[in-house]
């Protein structure tokens, strides 16, 4: 069983796995899985995501993130995706259900996320903003349902 | 193959030994080192314990390619917060990182091969603000061995 | 070292995914994924098969290849539509692995599985205990790798 922690119980809900349509900034349709799991006694919380191709199962994105608490309670996530590499975000102000995070992209680009929990699917909305120069991305949004939750630590 | 991740792919697989921090306390050390992020990165799980089996230090890492190929690693340290490491240049054999933590502290950590199934690892922190010749008081040293199944002497 | 198993399967570890027909009919995306664990003595095999455009799981599995004294794979599976099975190869081709065994309730379980060219193909077949189930609808499909499952160079894990 996970040891709750301040960081476990923002996530409580949310550890297992999800998985839904997904459609890519891109136009593209896909499945998106997004699976949540605790480590260290709850000091991190890991999530892994992938989105593949509906009929091929080709992978369109795969990556991680690491969710810890900043001194401040605020969350911060280090974040590794394939296709953009490493960034850091930070939790931004929002809805008190809403879990939002901002964070720079190399590049000059900027990357928000927002998660929330609507009922037994999780809504998960991003959007990738250029910088200076050039054009912002369409925000995509997948409605995620859980389809399974292995009980205790590494869930 | 053109993966940069192929010199350490060997070390996929388990780990554990023994070592020592600085002030000579003795510590048990696991680590799991795995494909992530469907084989664009390795995972890197590190924990340290002494005494009664109280964690002493967990580090979980990601290491991966960034679009351009170059190689960086992100993680989580339960003693410095979040860490940003990248590779310093070194032999094949070794896998050397160095950066900042959010905590303040900027880490230094390398692995090296010494024999095919025995690696030496060690980790060291010192303040980012620290003036140059500051000597860091704490750091970590131990041996770990690949955990391979017991075979009856002979066989 | 690579131990033999690991020799003979180190081009089917990582995750491969794919288009399957059901043996009822029913088709979906299948998942697989083989990782090597205790250092090469057995290989975990993680199955999942899901509804294309919803996501919603069909059927999941989990398993074990290991080598026997003779040399041969045993598979220890379990699937949730199938239960508890041990698989042992049979006589094939020696690019196909061929598996064999009893199911429970007098039911007998057959699969071929294959890799070549980054191309995994795997057919499946539930059977009656004393009758072959040569004639009987086959679970069957392609999986392609996804990622790029990092191997060191000369070796095979």
């Amino acid at each position: 069983m996970a040891m709750t922690t301040p960081l476990v119980s923002r996530f409580q809900s949310m550890l297992g796995y999800w998985r839904g349509p997904n459609q890519l900034e891109t136009g593209r349709h896909g499945l998106l899985e997004m699976h949540f799991h605790s480590h260290f006694e709850g000091e991190l919380v890991q999530l892994d995501a992938y989105t593949w191709d509906t009929v091929t199962g080709e992978t369109f994105s795969a990556g991680t993130g690491l969710f810890a608490l900043k001194h401040d309670g605020r969350l911060i996530e280090n974040l590794y995706v394939g296709r953009f590499g490493f960034c850091m975000l930070h939790e931004t102000d929002d809805e008190p259900d809403v879990l939002a995070l901002l964070g720079d992209l190399p590049g000059g680009r900027t990357m928000s996320v927002s998660l929330r929990l609507e009922d037994d699917e999780l809504l998960l909305t991003s959007q990738l903003k250029a910088g200076v120069v050039g054009k912002d991305l369409p925000r995509t949004v997948a409605r995620l349902k859980r389809y399974d939750r292995p009980p205790g630590e590494g869930a | 193959m053109s993966n940069p991740l192929s010199r350490f792919a060997g070390w996929i697989g388990d780990w554990a030994g023994q070592g020592e921090v600085a002030d000579g306390t003795e510590i048990l050390f696991r680590m799991q080192v795995s494909s992530s992020v469907e084989g664009n990165a390795l995972c890197f799980h590190m924990e340290s314990w002494v005494g009664q089996m109280q964690l002493l230090h967990g580090l979980r890492l990601i290491l991966a390619p960034c679009p351009d190929g170059t190689l960086q690693c992100m993680g989580f340290s339960t003693r410095f917060g979040m860490v940003n490491l990248t590779p310093t240049p070194d032999d094949e054999d070794v896998l050397a990182l160095a950066g900042p933590a959010t905590g303040g502290m900027q880490i230094s950590f390398s692995l090296i091969q010494q024999e095919e199934n025995t690696l030496i690892a060690t980790g060291m922190a010192r303040p980012q603000d620290a003036p140059p010749g500051f000597a860091a008081s704490g750091g970590t040293h131990g041996i770990l061995r690949r955990v391979a199944p017991w075979r009856p002497p002979g066989s | 070292m690579p131990t033999p198993l690991i020799t003979r399967f180190a081009e089917w570890l990582g995750t491969w995914r794919g288009k399957c027909e059901f043996s009822d009919g029913r088709e979906g995306l299948m998942q697989f994924r083989l990782t090597s664990i205790f250092n090469g003595e057995a290989i975990q095999v993680e199955t999942a098969s899901y509804v294309s455009d919803s996501g919603a799981p069909m059927t999941r599995g989990s398993g074990f290849f290991s080598l026997d004294r003779q040399g041969r794979v045993v598979n220890n599976i379990y699937a949730d539509y199938l239960g508890f099975a041990v698989l042992v190869e049979t006589p094939d081709d020696p690019e196909v692995l061929s598996l064999e065994g009893g199911l429970p309730g007098n039911r007998t379980l057959a699969v071929t599985m294959s890799v070549a060219d980054d191309l995994m193909t795997l057919s499946s077949r539930v059977g009656e205990g004393y009758k072959s189930a040569a004639g009987r609808p086959r679970t069957y499909t392609q999986m392609r790798r996804v990622g790029s499952f990092p191997r060191a160079e000369g070796v095979a894990e």
